[in-house]
């Protein structure tokens, strides 16, 4: 569930179906791991994880879209507005080095 | 000056070569190529951690420097005062007039006990301190003071309050405590003119949060110079994001870098499609539904380019046309010393980086994000503070997804700190090209305080 590979490891990170981390990720072996946001291990086998993914798994949340999608360069800034913007509202955000 | 050829990395395109392929004719300053070397030596770990330094800075920094104080936007009609605090010091600034020309600072001190003259913003008539009732006007003549036959050695004329020099650029009020201080347009040198297509005082400023960070304001700041730490702290960006193929430019006080986007990284392994890349810069999971799909042919460069252009034409209108790729896609970032980050193009973003008070270990990272906007000026965004405890996320309503990458980079910062406390090493590491704007502030830091002075 809102499944990105992580570009350097293969493994992927995912918002857990069960909530349970909430992080899940799974090495290129199959094997599995359950993380919370700073990439503490609460469970499963997987020992070696990268925190800065399981910090961005949690930070967008579980379903697509939202404030924490919307980008400082594609939205339009008028207050109140809400996600759902026909425009792309997602996330841009070049790196912020 | 000129980097040696064997310091270059293998790194694919470089910057200028990606610029070659623009869709648009780049604006000149794109084309200046202006790398600096500054030797490979260490920084003095000292520099972060020890009172010495910060007491140094205070009396050779901030008391000398050019500094942003505000945005002018904060103080729109005549009355509005606003209190600028670096270190141990604060400073009044006042609109006393309408236009350019009508801001004025001061001393925060009132001239008889010495009580700051406001605590807070706010709009008044007069500058009144509420200790006894000493009264200037907004532009500093003394008007009253309470039993005045008690003061027979008070002559009015005499007992204006002092100016701090004071200057704008961009929008940004800009002071200087040192009445000796070289004009502002000379300290700014080059950084007018790589503005001059995006012009920021005709932004306003749509989010503002400032964060207390519990590391000193320079470590802090450093972790925003550079496009290097971008393959570890924020690896999610890799597909669509050429963090090594970015240029790093010193002009005088100004540095800048430039980082490409919607091309991947020359360090992953394997070649993403232009739609990987495009959900990369989108932040699109693999099981998503689709935000932007990159046609036959196209390239994930010139989607983030459409999109960006369209979101721009109701503020910009036809003149979004003019823009070229790089202006609309690409991270550009500058620093102006001592500890000013306007982004260029139309990136929106601001940071500003100060001690937190007179604390050397914590700072205060603050991060404006400047829009532009058609018709009436919108009101400023009100400033959201948030403590050290407190995440960047709890401020994703109004900085969205770019809360959640200062997240990613905020793990990283205490960490640093405590780690320089605790390091059998006297200096800081850096690299020689990609770094090279942190080794250029410390080359300016050392003009400004002298070594004997900060260690
Ligand atoms: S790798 Fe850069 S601080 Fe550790
Ligand atoms: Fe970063």
């Amino acid at each position: 569930m809102r499944r990105l590979t992580h570009p350097l490891t293969g493994a992927t990170y995912e918002w857990a179906e069960d909530g349970v981390g909430p992080v899940k990720v799974t090495d290129r072996q199959g094997v599995v791991g359950r993380f919370d946001r700073d990439g503490v291990r609460v469970a499963g086998e997987l020992v070696p994880v990268d925190p800065e993914m399981c910090r961005w798994i949690v930070s967008g949340g579980p379903v697509a879209g939202g404030a924490a999608a919307r980008s400082r360069r594609f939205a339009a800034p008028a207050a109140g507005e809400s996600a759902g913007d026909p425009v792309p509202q997602t996330a841009s955000h070049g790196a912020q080095p | 000056m000129t980097l040696p050829e064997q310091l270059r990395p293998p790194r694919g395109l470089t910057y200028q070569e990606l610029l070659d392929a623009d869709s648009h004719t780049v604006p000149e300053t794109y084309r200046w190529n202006v790398p600096a070397d500054l030797g490979l030596a260490d920084i003095p770990i000292s520099r972060y951690l020890s009172r010495e330094a910060h007491e140094a800075e205070k009396e050779r920094l901030w008391s000398r420097v050019w500094q942003i104080a505000c945005r002018e936007e904060q103080l729109p009609e005549v009355g509005d005062t606003f209190v600028y605090d670096i270190a141990d010091r604060s400073f009044l600034i006042v609109r006393h007039a309408p236009g350019p020309d009508g801001l004025r600072a001061y001393p925060n001190a009132c001239l008889h006990r010495g009580r700051a003259l406001r605590d807070a913003p706010g709009r008044v008539a007069e500058l009144q301190c509420s200790f006894h009732g000493f009264c200037w006007s907004l532009s500093g003549e003394l008007e009253r003071v309470p039993s005045s036959w008690d003061f027979p050695h008070v002559e009015p004329e005499k007992f204006s309050l002092p100016r701090v020099q004071l200057d704008t650029w961009g929008g940004f009020v800009f002071l200087n405590p040192d009445p000796n201080a070289e004009s502002l347009a000379a300290y700014l040198g080059v950084l007018p003119e790589l503005f001059t297509r995006w012009p920021l005082d005709q932004r306003y400023t749509r989010a503002h949060v400032t964060k207390v960070i519990n590391a000193n304001w320079k470590l802090v700041q450093e972790a925003f110079m550079e496009s290097y730490h971008v393959v570890t702290t924020h690896p999610q960006l890799l597909p669509g994001f050429g963090d090594a193929n970015s240029q790093y430019d010193i002009f005088g006080n100004v540095s800048r870098t430039i980082s490409p986007r919607g091309v991947a990284s020359p360090l992953i392994g394997w070649r993403p499609t232009e739609q990987q890349a495009l959900d990369s810069a989108l932040d699109v999971r693999e099981d998503d539904p689709p935000v932007l799909v990159v046609p036959e042919g196209g390239t994930a460069r010139q989607m983030l380019a459409e999109a960006a252009r369209s979101a721009l034409r109701p503020a910009l209108g036809d003149a979004v046309e003019e823009l070229c790729d790089a202006e609309l896609v690409d991270s550009y970032f500058v620093n102006v010393f001592p500890n000013a980050h306007p982004w260029g193009a139309f990136n929106q973003i601001f940071y500003r980086f100060r001690p937190n008070g007179d604390d050397h270990r914590s700072a205060l990272m603050e991060v404006q994000l400047l829009a532009p906007f058609a018709g009436e000026r919108p009101p400023p965004a009100p400033e959201i503070r948030l403590g050290p405890d407190e995440p960047w996320r709890d401020a994703v309503e109004v900085l969205g997804s770019l809360a959640r990458v200062f997240d990613q980079d905020e793990f990283n910062l205490e960490a640093v700190q405590r780690g320089l406390q605790s390091t059998a090493r006297t200096g800081v590491l850096l690299s020689a090209y990609q770094e090279s704007r942190i080794r250029h502030f410390h080359h300016l830091y050392e003009q400004w305080v002298p070594a004997g002075e900060s260690r």
